[in-house]
């Protein structure tokens, strides 16, 4: 009778709740182990380290954590010699083997196959192919398809930067050359030279489509908008309006242009519509207005504002000229961009009772602003296009140099460029046809 | 929109604690009950009150009642079956009499007091020894619960700890899978049973599970309490510590 009436009251128990669910709210975050096997060279001739260009591009986003080669129990090319007990045991969790050959047309051909060791199983199969100049194209799209694979946001490896070099507004005189404005891939590798002037270059800002930059140039001794042609090497001027024209920024649908002037005596935001050439005031306030910036949707722009004394975030709705401040944490918060899901805003950031500006990224939602870098005057933050990673200026030994940091604050890594003083980078939006970038 | 900012947490805040009050007023009391549900009161209450008071006068005005008042008590058979029950409590410490009051009062009134006298002694019995035993059971089952608890929370410790999310993840996403183990608290299969929407997240999710292979501290555990709880739970992945 006991024993009946315990095994009823355990039922009984049981059934009130049901199944056992637990939760799980936190995480740690941790790198993902992952194997970039070296990849079996059938080609003739690989002018590029495919492999290791994949390999570095993984290791930058900060989201895993390479095995090196000489851990690697074996080396396999092809899908049976991937034993996953083999992987388990150097606690790996993803393999990456691959294969580069000719694929008959004159062109590489590096095929790829990615696997789960926990689920032991093929997860991606790809292949990209290009000619020897575009191998660096090809190997970035590998790295695009694998981290899209594992975090399940598209990979920012096949992008571009826009930034300038030379002479800094310090009037640094150690640069012999002028101010110049360049493009290069997102890894600092294959720098271009767009242009080159005596006076200073400003606020590059890429078109939707990637295939304009618009800037601000100081060549005819005071500041006017110019867009440079990608696809022609051709350049026009946009605006020249009497005083300030400056930090254009290209809206989601490519049509209009977000700009600062201060044609009516302070400076405004100001909207341009490039097709019908009419301009817009957004904001008419005496305080100034600068640096405008789009919500990935188009429907308002954000914009620095010190008109509560000190500088700011505010957002202006399109539709209907609604004015509404962001920031309220810290004295000094400009430069605002937005994430592309519109979870948060990157920004310049000075704490209360500091003196060093930082990056530092605002949650939309909550409103709380955690700092991201360690570095001092940091300066033009601009967003990768999947929202992943934050491109800087910063200084190092007294020279401007780019760095980058990712969004949650956990990898920072410097950009390598040739140019003695680098800053105003501009991270160009995804690229749809790369070839268009070797034609020139 | 000032308004709200200056309002809108404390707002939200009340309602949170109002809506909390209700949920632990509710749903806690009705877990009580269900546990207390085993245990008889009435049946407590008889056995104990009615014992004690009034043996020996009972035991007298039965015999008289029942042969004088067999005629007169007809039109009032209330008091009647009342006492019957109450004597049997008494005759039960010397069973020798309690023959006599169950065999006479069929005579007059077969029809109402003999149900209860033929019931109420063995659940006496019964009950009281049941009760303990429910109530030690009860006992039993909070502590067991306790111990489930502190298993619960090495799930959760164990898991947390290897749980690498997505850059994709946002607060608010929840993933819940369903996890199969083996008494040795090995990890025998994981399945989505309901996705966040987010593939890398889910994949995040169940590779967590899988880092952890073998819950190690499940090892051990009494039978009856890894069947009830841990051969087969669900787990909810719902962050809440991330930046965004």
């Amino acid at each position: 009778m006991r024993y009946v009436l315990m095994c009823m009251l355990v039922l009984l128990s049981s059934m009130v709740r049901a199944e056992l669910t637990i939760e799980i709210t936190q995480g740690q975050d941790n790198p993902v182990a992952i194997a970039v096997v070296p990849f079996a060279a059938e080609a003739t001739e690989v002018p590029e380290d495919i492999q290791g260009i994949v390999a570095a591009d993984l290791y930058r986003s900060g989201r895993f954590s390479l095995l090196p080669a000489y851990d690697m129990l074996s080396q396999p090319h092809t899908e049976a010699d991937v034993f996953y007990n083999e992987w388990r045991a150097v606690e790996v969790e993803y393999v990456l083997i691959g294969r580069i050959a000719n694929d008959g047309f004159g062109r590489i051909r590096t095929s790829v196959e990615l696997f789960d060791v926990l689920r032991q199983s093929k997860i991606l199969e790809y292949s990209a192919a290009g000619g020897v100049l575009e191998q660096r194209d090809v190997a970035h799209a590998v790295s695009d398809a694998v981290f899209e694979k594992l975090t399940g946001m598209p990979g920012a490896f096949s992008t571009k930067i826009a930034y300038v070099s030379g002479k800094n507004e310090f009037g640094d005189t150690s640069v012999s050359y002028n101010n110049r404005l360049m493009i290069a891939d997102v890894d600092g590798a294959r720098e271009r030279q767009l242009l080159e002037s005596s006076q200073p270059i400003l606020s590059p800002s890429w078109s939707p489509d990637a295939t304009k930059i618009a800037y601000v140039s100081f060549e005819d001794g005071r500041p006017a908008i110019y867009i440079y042609d990608l696809a022609t090497n051709v350049r026009q001027k946009i605006t020249a309006f009497p005083g300030l024209n400056s930090a254009p920024a290209w809206s989601p649908d490519g049509r209009y242009l977000a700009m600062v002037l201060s044609k009516s005596g302070n400076p405004d935001i100001y909207v341009l519509d490039l097709e019908t050439r009419k301009l817009r005031q957004m904001t008419k306030h005496y305080g100034i207005d600068t640096e405008p910036s789009w919500l990935p949707d188009g429907s308002a722009l954000v914009y620095t504002s010190d008109r509560a004394g000190q500088p700011q975030i505010y957002q202006v709705d399109m539709a209907t000229g609604y004015e509404e401040r962001l920031t309220f944490d810290g004295n000094y918060n400009a430069r605002a961009r937005v994430l592309l899901d519109g979870s948060g805003i990157v920004l310049i950031h000075r704490s209360e009772g500091y003196s060093d500006f930082h990056i530092a990224l605002q949650n939309i939602e909550r409103g709380t602003i955690k700092v991201l870098t360690t570095t001092v005057l940091d300066e033009s933050p601009t967003v990768a296009p999947n929202g992943s990673t934050v491109l800087y200026a910063t200084r190092d030994n007294g020279r401007g140099i780019l760095a980058a940091v990712s969004v949650d604050g956990n990898v920072k890594y410097n950009i390598p460029s040739n140019a003695r003083d680098v800053r105003e980078p501009a991270w160009s939006p995804y690229i749809s046809d790369h070839t268009f970038f070797l034609k020139q | 929109m000032r308004w709200w900012r200056v309002n809108g947490w404390p707002m939200v805040l009340t309602v949170a604690i109002h809506i909390a009050v209700v949920w632990m007023v509710t749903v806690g009391w009705s877990s009580e009950t269900a546990f207390s549900q085993p245990v008889s009161k009435p049946s407590l209450i008889k056995a104990t009150v009615v014992d004690l008071a009034k043996p020996p006068k009972t035991a007298d005005k039965k015999k008289t009642s029942t042969k004088t008042t067999a005629k007169k008590t007809s039109p009032k058979p209330k008091p009647v079956p009342k006492k019957t029950p109450l004597t049997q409590p008494a005759v039960k410490s010397a069973t020798k009499p309690t023959q006599k009051p169950v065999e006479k009062p069929p005579e007059p009134k077969p029809s109402k007091p003999e149900p209860r006298p033929a019931v109420t002694p063995s659940p006496m019995d019964i009950d009281l020894s049941a009760a303990l035993a429910e109530e030690d059971a009860a006992r039993e089952a909070e502590s067991e619960q306790d111990l489930v608890n502190s298993y619960i929370a090495k799930i959760m410790a164990m898991v947390e700890s290897v749980w690498s999310r997505p850059p994709s993840a946002r607060n608010g996403m929840q993933a819940i899978l369903v996890v199969n183990l083996i008494p040795t608290g090995e990890v025998v299969n994981v399945s989505v049973a309901e996705s966040s929407g987010n593939a890398a997240f889910d994949t995040s999710a169940v590779n967590a599970v899988y880092k952890v292979a073998r819950f190690d501290d499940l090892q051990g555990m009494k039978g009856a309490m890894f069947e009830a709880n841990f051969r087969r739970f669900r787990l909810m992945f719902k962050p809440e510590d991330l930046r965004l």
